[in-house]
C-alpha cells in the first residue's frame, strides 16, 4: 500500500468537567482515548460508531478544529498536534472538512459565491483568478456557476451539501474529513451526493475520512473501516473483511442490527441485542470499555485493557470472534441465516434487554 | 370488516408568503384492525402532515380544506375539540420522532406517564396508576422501573427516552398507534430494539399502527401494507411484498434502487435526478414528471395529473404508464 498522506497516533482528547462556582475540575470526559488511524491518497477510511463514541471529535482533531490532549497528527513529515494557529495556517487548506448539517454550516447571509470564495480570501488566493476558481468549483460539484449569486436558502439540502463540498475543495486539499455528509439528506439525494464524492476522489486523488453511523453507506463507499466505541477503535480492517468476518463482538452486534432491505428477510437475521446503555465516557469501565455489554466478558476483560492488535485486520478484544464460526457470505445477501439460531449468545429479534 | 381508520381525499393547506402551499393533496388511506400501514416518503412529501391531521393537530394557519378522516365510524374532522381529546391519547396514541422534545424536561418521566393515564381514567387510584406505570416501564424493557419512575428525562439515555414514550403511548391500550419516524433519532442498535418493541406491542395488544418513515428498512421490517407519498400525494399503495418486489410507480422504483444495498458491491449508486418540486408552484401534470425517466416529456405526464389505478391484488399506483420498464 502507498504511504499514508496523514496518520494519527495515540490521538487523545479529554474534556474537563468543571463544577461549582470556582469551576474546579472534578472529572474528565475521555472523548477520544488513544486513536491510531492512517489515511491514504485516493482511498476512504470509514469511521463508524454510535452517538457519543468520539467519531466527530476525532474528525475535528484531525483538521485541528479541536486541540488534542495528546498524540500525534503526522502530515507531510510534520506533527500538527503541537502546532500553533499561526504555524497551522499555511497547512489548513490541505486538510479540510465537510459538516453534517448543510443548513447550519453555511452562513445564511452570504451568497454561494462568497461562501466558496471565503477560504480563498483568507488564504490570500482570491485576487489571482478567484472568481473563475469559484465557478470551476461549483461546476466540479455539479452546480451551475450561474447560481453563485444565490443564497443558501434558495437551495435544497442536497445542493447545499454540494456548496459545502465546493468550499472544502477550494484550497486543493489532499485530505477531506466528511462528518456524516449525507445523513441529513433524503435517500434519493443521498445517492447523488455519494456518487459525487466518489467522482471527486477519483479525479483529485483525495484521501477521505468518512465519519458515519450508517453501515450501508459505509459499506458502499469505504475501502477500510474503523469501528469506534467509547473513544477507542475496537476494530479496523478492509471493508470486505469487517463485513464478512467481524471479529469484535461490538462490530458483530452493530452489523446484526442494521435494517433489512427486503421484507422477505424478516425474522431471518438473528439480532444481537446489547444489554444496557453505553457507559459514560466520564467514568469508563476498567479494562475493556465494551465488557459491561458484552456477552463474552470474563474476569480478564475487567482487569486488562485489550490492545488493538493484528496485521491488516486489527481488533481490540481478548476473545475475538473465531473466523471459522463467522458466516462466510456475510450477514447480507438475502439468505436466511440459520447457522446462528442455535447459538446461545445470540438473542432473538424480540428480546429486549434494558 | 370495516377498516379502523379511513382517510379519504384529504387536503391540507398552509398559507405562505409566496402563495398557498398544499402539503397534502388528496390523500386516501386505510388501516385495518391490527394492521401496520407504512407511510414512506421524503421530507416535504406530506407524510407527517397527514398524521397530524388525523389527530386534529394541524396548527393554524394550516388547515384541512377537503376530505374526511373516519376512525371507527366517526369523522374525526367533524368532532368538537372536547370529544376529540377523549380519543386522542386513549384510542389513538402518537409516538414522535424526537423523544427529548416530546417529553417535558422538568417533570419526572413516571409522573408524565401517570398523567397520560389519569387524563383518561380519572377514577383510577394513585397506587393503581403508579403500579400501571411501573408495569408499562418494565414492559418496554426499562430496568429498575421503581428507581426510573422519579427520574427526569435528562437522566434517561436516548433509547430509554424513546422507550418511555412508547410506554406512554401504550398506557391506555390504544386501538391505533401513529408513530412518526420513531427510530430516526436513534442509533442503529437502539433502532432495532425499538422496532422489536413496536412489533411486540402490536402483537400483544392487537393495536393497529401507522408507521411514518423515510427509511425503507423500517418499512421492510414491520409494515403489512405501504403507501408511498410524493409531493403531497400517495403515488403507490400496496401490500409490502408487492411494493418491494414489483413496484409499479417509477418514484418507488427510484427510491428502492437509490439505496446503497448492503449486499451490493461497490459501484455507482442510482440516484433519482433532480429534487422534489416546489409545492408553491407544483407542475401541472404529474409531480414526479421532471425527475422521471419514464415520463421524459410525454404529453400525458406533463399535462394530466395521474389518478391512482388499481392493478392485481389491490396494488394502486398513480402513474400514466405504471409498471412500464424505464
Amino acid at each position: 500500500m502507498s504511504e499514508p498522506v496523514l496518520a494519527v497516533e495515540g490521538l487523545t482528547k479529554h474534556f474537563p468537567i468543571r463544577t461549582g462556582v470556582l469551576r474546579r475540575q472534578t472529572g474528565t470526559v475521555r472523548a477520544v482515548d488513544g486513536v491510531d488511524l492512517a489515511l491514504h491518497p485516493g482511498r476512504t477510511l470509514g469511521l463508524v460508531g454510535e452517538s457519543g463514541c468520539g467519531k466527530t471529535t476525532t474528525g475535528r482533531l484531525v483538521v485541528r478544529l479541536a486541540e488534542p490532549t495528546s498524540g500525534r497528527i503526522l502530515y507531510g513529515g510534520r506533527d500538527l498536534a503541537p502546532m500553533s494557529h499561526a504555524e497551522l495556517r499555511p497547512l489548513r487548506g490541505e486538510i479540510q472538512i465537510v459538516f453534517q448539517d448543510p443548513y447550519a454550516s453555511l452562513s445564511p447571509r452570504l451568497t454561494v459565491h462568497e461562501i466558496v470564495a471565503e477560504p480563498l480570501r483568507t488564504q490570500g488566493r482570491y485576487r489571482d483568478g478567484g472568481r473563475e476558481r469559484v465557478g470551476e468549483l461549483l461546476e466540479l460539484v455539479g452546480l451551475s456557476p450561474e447560481h453563485a449569486g444565490r443564497y443558501p436558502h434558495e437551495f435544497s439540502g442536497g445542493q447545499r451539501q454540494r456548496v459545502g463540498i465546493a468550499r472544502a475543495l477550494a484550497l486543493d486539499p489532499r485530505v477531506l474529513v466528511l462528518d456524516e455528509p449525507v445523513s441529513a439528506l433524503d435517500v434519493s439525494i443521498q445517492a447523488q451526493v455519494v456518487n459525487q464524492l466518489v467522482h471527486l476522489q477519483r479525479e483529485l486523488g483525495l484521501a477521505y475520512l468518512f465519519i458515519s453511523h450508517d453501515l450501508s453507506v459505509v459499506r458502499h463507499l469505504c475501502d477500510r473501516v474503523a469501528i469506534m466505541y467509547l473513544g477507542r477503535i475496537v476494530e479496523e480492517g478492509e471493508r470486505t473483511e469487517i463485513f464478512a468476518r467481524p471479529a469484535h463482538p461490538y462490530t458483530k452486534a452493530l452489523i446484526s442490527a442494521a435494517p433489512i432491505s427486503h421484507p422477505s428477510q424478516r425474522g431471518g437475521r438473528r439480532r444481537i441485542v446489547l444489554a444496557g446503555d453505553v457507559p459514560s465516557p466520564a467514568d469508563p469501565p476498567s479494562g475493556c470499555g465494551f465488557r459491561t455489554r458484552c456477552w463474552k466478558a470474563q474476569e480478564r476483560c475487567a482487569l486488562e485493557e485489550p490492545a488493538l492488535t493484528g496485521a491488516g485486520h486489527r481488533v481490540a478484544c481478548h476473545f475475538p470472534e473465531d473466523s471459522t464460526t463467522a458466516d462466510p457470505g456475510g450477514c447480507y445477501g438475502g439468505k436466511r441465516l440459520k447457522s446462528d439460531a442455535r447459538r446461545p449468545d445470540v438473542a432473538g429479534d424480540d428480546d429486549i434487554s434494558g | 370488516m370495516t377498516p379502523l381508520l379511513v382517510v379519504d381525499d384529504l387536503a391540507v393547506e398552509f398559507p405562505m408568503e409566496g402563495g398557498v402551499l398544499r402539503a397534502v393533496d388528496g390523500v386516501s388511506l386505510e388501516v385495518g384492525q391490527g394492521e401496520i400501514l407504512g407511510v414512506v416518503g421524503e421530507s416535504g412529501s406530506g407524510k407527517s402532515v397527514t398524521a397530524m391531521s388525523v389527530l386534529g393537530l394541524v396548527r393554524p394557519p394550516g388547515r384541512v380544506v377537503r376530505g374526511s378522516v373516519r376512525f371507527d365510524g366517526e369523522d374525526l374532522l367533524a368532532l368538537p375539540a372536547r370529544r376529540l381529546r377523549r380519543i386522542r391519547g386513549r384510542r389513538i396514541a402518537m409516538i414522535f420522532q424526537d423523544p427529548m422534545t416530546a417529553l417535558n424536561p422538568v417533570v419526572p418521566v413516571g409522573a408524565q406517564i401517570a398523567e397520560a393515564i389519569r387524563l383518561h381514567q380519572p377514577r383510577l387510584g394513585r397506587a393503581a396508576v403508579r403500579a400501571r406505570v411501573l408495569e408499562l416501564l418494565a414492559s418496554v424493557g426499562i430496568a429498575d422501573p421503581a428507581d426510573r419512575y422519579g427520574r427526569h428525562p435528562h437522566e434517561y439515555s436516548g433509547g430509554m427516552r424513546q422507550r418511555a414514550l412508547i410506554a406512554m403511548a401504550l398506557a391506555n391500550e390504544p386501538d391505533l398507534l401513529i408513530a412518526d419516524e420513531p427510530t430516526t433519532a436513534l442509533d442503529v442498535t437502539l433502532q432495532s430494539q425499538v422496532l422489536g418493541l413496536l412489533d411486540t406491542a402490536r402483537r400483544e395488544t392487537g393495536a393497529a399502527a401507522v408507521l411514518i418513515t423515510h427509511d425503507l428498512g423500517v418499512i421492510a421490517e414491520l409494515a403489512d401494507r405501504v403507501a408511498v407519498m410524493y409531493a403531497g400525494r400517495v403515488v403507490e399503495h400496496g401490500e409490502v411484498h408487492q411494493i418491494f418486489t414489483t413496484p409499479r410507480h417509477p418514484y418507488t422504483r427510484g427510491l428502492l434502487s437509490s439505496r446503497p444495498g448492503l449486499a451490493s458491491a461497490t459501484g455507482e449508486l442510482v440516484p433519482i435526478p433532480g429534487s422534489p418540486p416546489d409545492l408553491l408552484a407544483p407542475p401541472p401534470g404529474c409531480a414526479f414528471e421532471p425527475r422521471c425517466a419514464l415520463g421524459a416529456g410525454r404529453a400525458a405526464c406533463r399535462t394530466k395529473r395521474p389518478e391512482p389505478v388499481a392493478a392485481a391484488g389491490g396494488h394502486l399506483s398513480a402513474c400514466h404508464f405504471p409498471g412500464e420498464p424505464a
